[in-house]
């Protein structure tokens, strides 16, 4: 399993849909800009760039490897090995995360009568048996749901033009500087800066692709239908009404008819972002994993997947008491992502520079697992 | 108590398709993970099924960004 290369379009599907299943709450970190907040989610896209940047020049300079065995090659054994235990627990808390907010959402729009455990008993079989089949299975699903992911997104805001209303985004770019700037950040630390967890895939990419690339088109991707989805709802709700709700995109859709025939279309919205959430919860559980298995030095380095999806679900159940104070921490995550996504990222890449100029430019030696 | 009842048959499910398997293939260091994270998950899920108030994680750690990062 290990030796099968992925190609980086099928990465680059699973980057997009990683990003995209953030799209769901992600209205919580950038609503500080209200009707720009489209904007700053343009900016943050362009912004992302820079970190795809930072995160491909680590991968460029061991090519070929993941991020935790640079991780541990860069810093050494002991170091590297408690910077991959701190990857593992922001993987493995932002996926409590993710499970948590994905359970509320189904039980509040669709299964309101249901207790949330009996979706997790859904959730944590289907996302460890996905893990467990490998990156090629992942990376094959979602190069099949990213084009319908396009499609329904698409629809919705075909079907939605008659019911937006321009002057709900107007006047452009009159928030304030701090009020952008604020939001702007926000979003690229929730959801683009996660893409650091997914660095860890490129142990089994094709070297012969350019990390960067696979990135890019990633973000870009996901920036197109986040910019466009954030457009929708604010033309179709406005901002007023977008920061009243939790679920913004399911709101504005569910204003959506077609006559008497074409009505309740928010059900794609929940289908579209339940199975993003599902692509973005076995990144996350495959990042863990592979995490688990550097540190511990496991050969079969799927095998934690099933018991570590156990404690992503157990985290899950102590996170909040209720979404309310969910949404409220997502204003917070950006403050304590800076140190995973750009403090550690830099500490590993500087590293490796010196290391590299240590060691007069020469190869890393080519080490297995 | 649903919730219990709810998490032991998911665990069930768990150690018999998972934890079985590398119990008898032996493998130590996968289990030194494993073993911990189920007991966790059990754990936690009893706590829950009998709503025992628990400061959520989400708490704390905004507690400490605060503090770490001195806002408001």
């Amino acid at each position: 399993m290990k030796n099968q290369k992925v190609p980086g379009k099928k990465i680059t599907a699973i980057i997009a849909l990683y990003l995209i299943g953030s799209s769901l709450v992600e209205s919580s970190v950038s609503g500080a800009a209200r009707q720009d907040s489209w904007f700053c989610v343009l900016l943050a896209t362009g912004l992302a760039l820079l970190l795809a940047w930072l995160y491909s020049s680590i991968l460029r300079l061991h090519p070929g490897k993941g991020l935790f065995d640079i991780a541990v090659e860069t810093l050494g054994a002991v170091l590297g090995k408690i910077v991959c235990a701190i990857f593992v627990l922001y993987a493995v808390y932002l996926a409590a995360q993710v499970i948590r907010v994905f359970e509320e959402f189904v039980h509040l729009v669709n299964l309101p009568q249901t207790p949330e455990i009996v979706l997790l008993i859904f959730t944590v079989p289907l996302v460890a048996w996905q893990v467990r089949s490998g990156l090629n299975n992942m990376a094959n699903v979602s190069a099949f749901l990213l084009p319908l992911q396009l499609i329904f997104v698409a629809i919705t805001i075909v079907l939605g033009i008659k019911f937006m209303d321009p002057e709900n985004i107007r006047p452009i770019l009159s928030a304030k500087p701090t009020q952008m700037l604020k939001a702007t950040l926000g979003v690229l630390a929730l959801p683009y800066g996660e893409t650091i967890l997914c660095t860890s895939f490129f142990g089994e990419v094709d070297q012969k692709e350019s990390p960067f690339k696979i990135m890019a088109f990633g973000i870009l991707i996901a920036g197109a239908v986040l910019v466009m989805a954030r457009l929708r709802n604010l033309l179709i709700l406005g901002s007023a009404t977008v920061q009243m709700y939790l679920f913004p995109s399911y709101d504005a859709v569910s204003v959506i008819s077609l006559g008497d025939f074409v009505t309740r279309i928010s059900v794609l919205i929940g289908v579209n972002l339940v199975l993003a959430g599902i692509i973005k919860v076995s990144a996350y559980l495959y990042s863990a994993t592979l995490g688990i298995s550097r540190i511990l030095e496991i050969r079969d380095f799927l095998s934690p997947a099933v018991s570590c999806c156990l404690l992503i679900a157990g985290i899950s159940s102590i996170l909040y008491s209720n979404i309310l104070d969910g949404m409220k921490f997502i204003t917070i995550m950006p403050y304590n992502s800076v140190l995973f996504q750009i403090l550690l990222p830099a500490v590993i890449l500087i590293a490796g520079k010196l290391k590299k100029k240590a060691a007069g430019g020469k190869k890393w030696p080519e080490k297995n697992r | 108590m649903q919730q219990i009842m709810l998490s032991a048959f998911l665990l069930a499910f768990c150690v018999w398709v998972d934890l079985v398997p590398l119990i008898k293939k032996k493998e130590k260091k996968v289990l030194w993970f494993a073993i911990p994270s189920y007991l966790i998950y059990l754990i936690l899920n009893i706590l829950v099924g009998l709503n025992v108030k628990t400061a959520g994680l989400n708490q704390i750690i905004a507690q400490l960004v605060k503090s770490a990062m001195k806002l408001e």
